[in-house]
Order: C-alpha cells, then structure tokens, then sequence
C-alpha cells in the first residue's frame, strides 16, 4: 500500500526524501531545502526520557508522520519542534530561524493543533479565533476576512456567533484544527487530530489536511492509527519509547519487514508430515507451527493458500479458521519493537 | 508585546465580564454583606459608635493606681466616655459577690457598657515577676457586644504590655541583674484605634472590610487563568503564538488589577452614595485603594504560582483571602499588641483600613502616605516572587 497522494505534486525519490517536482507545483521555499529540521533533540522528565535522540526534516508540500503508541514521546516532541518546551539538547529549525521557547522569531511560520482541545469555552468560534489572528499580529481585518475563510472551511460558518461550550465533540475539534490554519502557517503540526470523532467528521479532516499538503504545506502529523499514517503521509517516522525506531515511506518501511502476506491457519492434527511439502511450495518463503495453528509466510498468500490446505488434509490434520494477513505498519511496529502498536 | 499584552487583557476582561462571578463576588455579596452587618450591629449609615466604660481600682496598689490612671485617661477619646468608680467606696474586693452586684447595678444605673476591674492582688501579681500573671476582669453588658468587644480589647492591650515588662523583669531578676520589679518599663500606651472612633463610622467601617476583603477574590479570578489556561489546553497556543511569554503574564496582573480596581471603585461609591459613608479626600482614598488592589494581586500570584491547579488554588485564595481578613481587622478590630499585633499589620486590610480611619475627617489626603507606602511595600515584597513562580508556570 503506496502512500503517495497523486495531488501532491511530488513523488519519493530514492533517499526517502527529496523528488523531483511536476510543474505546475508551488515551490514555497528554494528546492532542496527542508522547511523544517530538528536535529537531536532529548527531554527528560525526571526519571524518564520521553525523548532520546529525535532527528526529523520535513520539506514543504511534504506530510510526515509520527506513529507511535501512547505515550512514546510524540507529544513531547512536537512540542521541542513548535517551540513550546526547551529540549534538553538539540536544536530546532523552521523555515530558516531556530526556533527557541523564549524567543518569538520564526514563529508564525508554524500553526499548531494540539492534542487535546485548545480552545476557549467562554468565547464563539469567531471570538476565539479573532484572538488568536490577533496574537499572530494580523490586523482587524485580514483577520475577520482569514476567520471567515477558516470558519467556511471547517464548517462552522452558520454556528460563529455560539459560545463553543455549546458545540459537539466533533465541531470541536474542528474549530481545533481551524485555528491552527488561520495565519496560513508555513508547517502545520497536527497531534493526533481525529482522536474521539465520528467516521465521518475524520474523513473529512484527512481531506483537508491533504488539501493543505497540496498546496504546499508541510504537515507533521502524529498518530497512533496506522490507517491515518499510510494515507496521508510522504514519511514516517515510528516513535517508540522516545526514538524513532524506523523511518522512510510506507513502503520502504514494509519492505524491512519483507514483502511477504502471512498465512495463519488453525489446525487440529499433527501438521508434522504436511509442513515439508508446504515449505516446498515455490514461493512460499517459511512455515512453522504455533500452538494449534501454523503460520506460512509467502510472497502472495491467496493463491497458495488451496495447496497449503491440501497439503494438510492430506498429513491427515483438520483445518479451522483461516487469516492472510498483509504486512502493513502494524506488521512492521510489531516487528521493530515486538509489541502491537494498539493494545 | 504591547499589542500581545492588550490582546490578551481584552480576551480575558471580556471572559471575566461575562462570568457572572465578578459581579456576584465582587461587587453584590460585598455590598450586602456589609449593610447586613451594618443593621445588625448598628444603625445603618448611623452615628459614631460610643462606649461608656467604668474603671474600678480594687486593688489599691501603686501599680494598680497608675493603671487605674492611665485608664481614666482615655476618657474622651475617640467616643470612649471614662467613669471611675473609687475602689474603697462601695466596691468591694474583687471576686465577692457584693463587688460583683455593685458593679452590675453601676452598669445599669450609669448606662455603662462595661467596667473594667482591676482585682485585688493585682499589683502584687506584677511585681512578683513569676508565678501567676495579672488579669484584669471586664464585667459586661451582654446586650452591646461591639462595644463589650472594645473595652476587652483595651484591657487586653493593658495586659499584655504589662505583662511584658513583668516578664522582662522577671528574665532580669533570675540573671540577678536587676532586682527593681516591673513596671518601669510600662509606659501605658493607651492610643488606640477602633470602629466608630474619630475616623469610620461603623456602617462605613463595616464596608470598608468587606471591600478589601472581597477584593482579594475578585483579583484571584483574573491570575487564576493562568492555571485554567494550563487546563483548557489554551496555553500551547499562547506558548506557541509569536508573543513575549511575559506578556502572558503582564495581561493577567493587568486584568486581576483592572477588575480589583473597579470592584472597589463601584463599592466605595455605592457606599457614598447609598450609605452616607464619607471616605474622606478623594487623592488619598484613591491612592490607598491603588495601592490596596496592587498588594492584592501579588498575594493572589504568589498563590496561583504554588499551586497545582486552578481549582486548588481557588481554595487556598479562599482561605487566605478570609485568613487575612480577620487578622487584618476586616471583621472585626484586632488588638494591636502582641503577636497578633504584629501579624495584624503585615496584612494589607490592616493598613487599608486604618488609612482609612485616618482619611476621613481629614482636611488632606497626605495623612495616607504611610499606610500607601506600607501597601507598596507588601506588594513589592510578595510581588517579585510571585513573578519569578508565575514565570515557571509558562509551560504547556
Ligand atoms: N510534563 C511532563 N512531566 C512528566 N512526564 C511527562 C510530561 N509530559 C510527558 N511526560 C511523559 O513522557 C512520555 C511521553 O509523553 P508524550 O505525551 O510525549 O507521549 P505521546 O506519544 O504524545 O502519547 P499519546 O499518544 O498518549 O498522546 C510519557 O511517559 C509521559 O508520561
Ligand atoms: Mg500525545
């Protein structure tokens, strides 16, 4: 499963990264030169080390992921990146300007959508992102005509003037994302944005969020659903217990675990005599048994799986329920770090 | 960061405004609070509050004769009228039940509030620098416990600077420095200031407490929000907006003061207006109620920076702001000796008030220039840290 978004105007190049651009693309910042680069950043929260060695770079146009279970450091590393949390060491650079807790520079080049909701219960959608255009230094109006855009965009545009302590869960968490859009941010940086919304409403934010990429955005996108990961993304970095333990596109993230489908078939019987002959399949690239059930990795399991079976009947073993599994970034987190990505 | 720190201070006054809080806790329940107490303990925008009290010398010693002096002396001041009662005509000795009767007969036939009786035995008590220390009995009209409160308060005072000067000498005489007892040291100061004296009247004073006290939980809402900001998640955004992080911190000091400001503002007149209160010239006043406000928000901060959630900090302001109060006077008048004293005028409702006291009937608002500079000095003092804790607090 390719992660690549034809929109975006850009494909992988070998080293991961860079590409060449089709026409037509906007080229926000001078070809070749990430927009964003933190290099070897660390934090420590007394005993633990929620961060340890985090290097990414992310260019223009570009999605990267973050994918990592609770608690792996994604929140603490973002909040490195925009500046909100002083790394014990490392250094943070966006769109030309290092990027430092006590200092303003560089700044409006980043929008933020944090994890959990941040916004003002007491004001209206259009009171609380009036604020916020303000903060940024946008005038009285750029930042009413910039609100009515956004307010258009997530869909709250009849809904401004209500206090947000009245809104869904979900139109929430719009107004949420909304607000991290409203200055045109250079990188947007989304923690885990379609957490508690409904089917619909997260469709709807992972198209915009595809929108923006392709129109030149960069996007650092945390998540804990590989779904998310491998739709929207160029790269991915998969986080665990604060370092990132594997990086690049989907694929290329896949093919460390091996291109290979894995065949799960429940068994009772001796399957002793039928695994020989199922390892001789061609293309079948292993076999072996776990308890009650035996495991065939091969390079494309439907097609095998009628010989496998026979093979089994035939060593007089009696089949039960049967799972092809195709390796994805689950497959691959289990593999790097040998536990499930979700409990 | 002029811009940041008005864009923030609009947002947070516009929140604060539409909370109802700050009109219900600011501005109604003071108010109230104050006429109720006014109705209850004397008449509404009334008159002075006067206190005859009787002093009766049963004693007869020379430590009890320059007490029963001093006492006498504080006739006429401040509304306090003086009745002496000679010890060896009528009165007998402390503790009889004759003595006993006199007196109470005395407070009702002379309309007196109370008597404070100097007790047989009483200078022998002093000198003997050790052992039991002397008391001083107040028998009391139980229908006038305001003006009870003030004659206690005068024999309390009383006592305890004897008290220290007999311990004093008692130290002296173990060391075997000084053989010559007691009260030397004893200059009885007997100036006092309470309620209804040559400054507030008791309705006016009544207020004047429950403003400062009030005021404290009218700034607390304003730099409690910056704990509430941590909880709404709101800060990451104020943290990661291209702003100075102290105009965070500037906006919320600008909006606890504005609203603390104006609470009182609001009181103060509606207590001119509706209450009669005569607060005295206006410079002064104002001054006094900016310099109370400000010691107010640094109080408040320094709270808010120690604690761990805005709700917690809720209630430690709560108890503080009460804690204070009391101590400060603004419930009812603290002794001003001894340890409680002391701690008495290290609160700001203490010096409000007596600045207070001071200003009305006063031909110039300079007479406050103390109690202001002592209300800047509490301020700085709790301020600076409360700033450097505040500071810590701008994480996400
Ligand atoms: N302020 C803090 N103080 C102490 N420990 C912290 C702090 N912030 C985070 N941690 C710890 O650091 C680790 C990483 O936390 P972080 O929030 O970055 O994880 P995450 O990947 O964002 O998880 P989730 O998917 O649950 O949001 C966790 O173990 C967390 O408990
Ligand atoms: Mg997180």
């Amino acid at each position: 499963m390719p992660c690549s978004v034809p929109s975006r105007g850009r494909t992988s190049g070998s080293d991961g990264r860079m590409a060449e651009r089709f026409p037509g693309t906007i080229i926000v910042s001078a070809v070749n030169d990430p927009l964003v680069e933190a290099a070897h950043l660390y934090k420590r929260f007394d005993k633990l080390q929620a961060v340890d060695d985090v290097s990414l770079s992310i260019d223009p146009g570009e999605t990267y992921g973050l994918l990592g279970p609770n608690g792996a450091g994604k929140t603490t590393a973002i909040s490195m990146i925009a500046g909100l949390l002083e790394p014990d060491s490392g250094t943070v650079t966006v769109a030309g300007t290092q990027i430092k807790p006590r200092s303003t520079q560089g700044r409006e080049a980043i929008g933020l959508v944090p994890q959990d909701l941040a916004i003002y219960p007491d004001l209206s959608a259009e009171e609380n992102l009036m604020f916020f255009a303000s903060l940024y230094g946008m005038s009285k109006r750029d930042a009413r005509a910039r609100a009515d855009e956004v307010l258009e965009v997530i869909g709250l545009a009849d809904r401004r003037k209500e206090r947000t302590s009245k809104y869904s869960g979900g139109m929430k968490r719009r107004l949420n994302i909304g607000i991290g859009l409203l200055h045109s941010p250079r990188l947007l940086i989304l923690d885990e944005p379609t957490v508690g919304v409904d089917p619909q409403s997260r469709n709807a934010i992972l198209e915009s969020v595809e929108a923006l990429s392709g129109g030149g955005m960069a996007v650092l996108y945390t998540t804990h659903y590989m779904e998310e990961a491998e739709r929207l993304c160029d790269r991915i970095g998969i986080i665990d217990s604060g370092r990132v333990v594997a990086e690049g596109t989907t694929e290329q993230l896949i093919s460390r675990v091996g291109e290979n489908d894995r065949v799960r078939i429940e068994v009772t019987g001796s399957v002793d005599a039928a695994i020989g002959h199922i390892r001789d399949i061609s293309g079948v690239v292993e076999a072996s048994t776990e308890d009650h059930a035996i495991v065939v990795m091969a390079d494309d399991g439907s097609r095998h799986l009628p010989a496998v079976i026979n093979h089994l009947v035939d060593g007089g073993a009696q089949v039960g329920s049967i799972e092809v599994t195709r390796p994805d970034l689950e497959a691959v987190f289990l593999h790097l770090t040998g536990k499930a990505l979700r409990e | 960061m002029i811009a940041a720190v008005r864009t923030i201070t609009v947002k947070d006054m516009r929140q604060r405004l539409r909370d109802k809080s700050f009109f219900l806790v600011g501005i109604v329940t003071p108010f109230v609070l104050a006429i109720i107490f006014d109705l209850v303990f004397g008449g509404l925008g009334g008159d002075e509050l006067e206190v005859r009290a009787g002093v009766v010398d049963a004693d007869q010693s020379e430590i009890s004769g320059r007490l029963y002096e001093g006492v006498s002396a504080i006739d006429g001041e401040g509304g306090v009228t003086i009745v002496t009662f000679d010890g060896d005509s009528g009165t007998g000795p402390d503790g009889t039940s004759d003595g006993e009767l006199d007196v109470r007969s005395a407070i009702d036939e002379q309309g007196l509030d109370a008597v404070i009786v100097i007790p047989e035995g009483f200078g022998a008590d002093v000198t003997s620098g050790g052992g039991q220390a002397p008391r001083l009995r107040v028998v009391a009209d139980p229908d006038r416990p305001i003006q009870v409160g003030i004659v206690e308060s005068i024999a309390d005072g009383l006592v305890t600077d004897i008290e220290r000067s007999r311990l004093a000498a008692g130290a002296g005489q173990q060391l075997g420095t000084s053989t010559e007892p007691a009260l030397q040291e004893a200059d009885l100061d007997l100036h006092r200031e309470w309620p209804g004296g040559e400054g507030l009247d008791t309705g006016s004073r009544m207020l004047a407490g429950m403003v400062v006290m009030f005021v404290f939980f009218t700034v607390s809402f304003g730099v409690t929000t910056l704990l509430s900001e941590k909880e709404t998640g709101t800060m990451r955004r104020l943290l990661a907006a291209p702003i100075r992080r102290d105009a965070i911190l500037a906006a919320k000091g600008i909006v606890s003061y504005v609203l603390g400001a104006l609470a009182t503002v609001i009181l103060m007149v509606a207590g001119a207006v509706l209450m009669d209160a005569d607060w005295g010239p206006w410079l002064g006043v104002s001054a006094l109620v900016l310099a109370a406000v400000l010691t107010a928000v640094a109080l408040m901060a320094v709270v808010a920076g120690i604690a761990k959630t805005a709700e917690g900090a809720s209630g430690v302001q709560a108890i503080v702001a009460v804690g204070l109060a009391m101590l400060g006077g603004s419930w009812f008048p603290v002794a001003s000796e001894g340890i409680l004293g002391v701690l008495s005028q290290l609160t700001p409702h203490y010096w409000f008030l007596e600045g207070l006291d001071s200003l009305a009937g006063a031909d110039s608002g300079s007479v406050v220039l103390p109690h202001v500079a002592a209300l800047v000095a509490i301020a700085v003092v709790v301020g600076v840290p409360a700033t450097v804790l505040l500071r810590r607090r701008l994480t996400p």
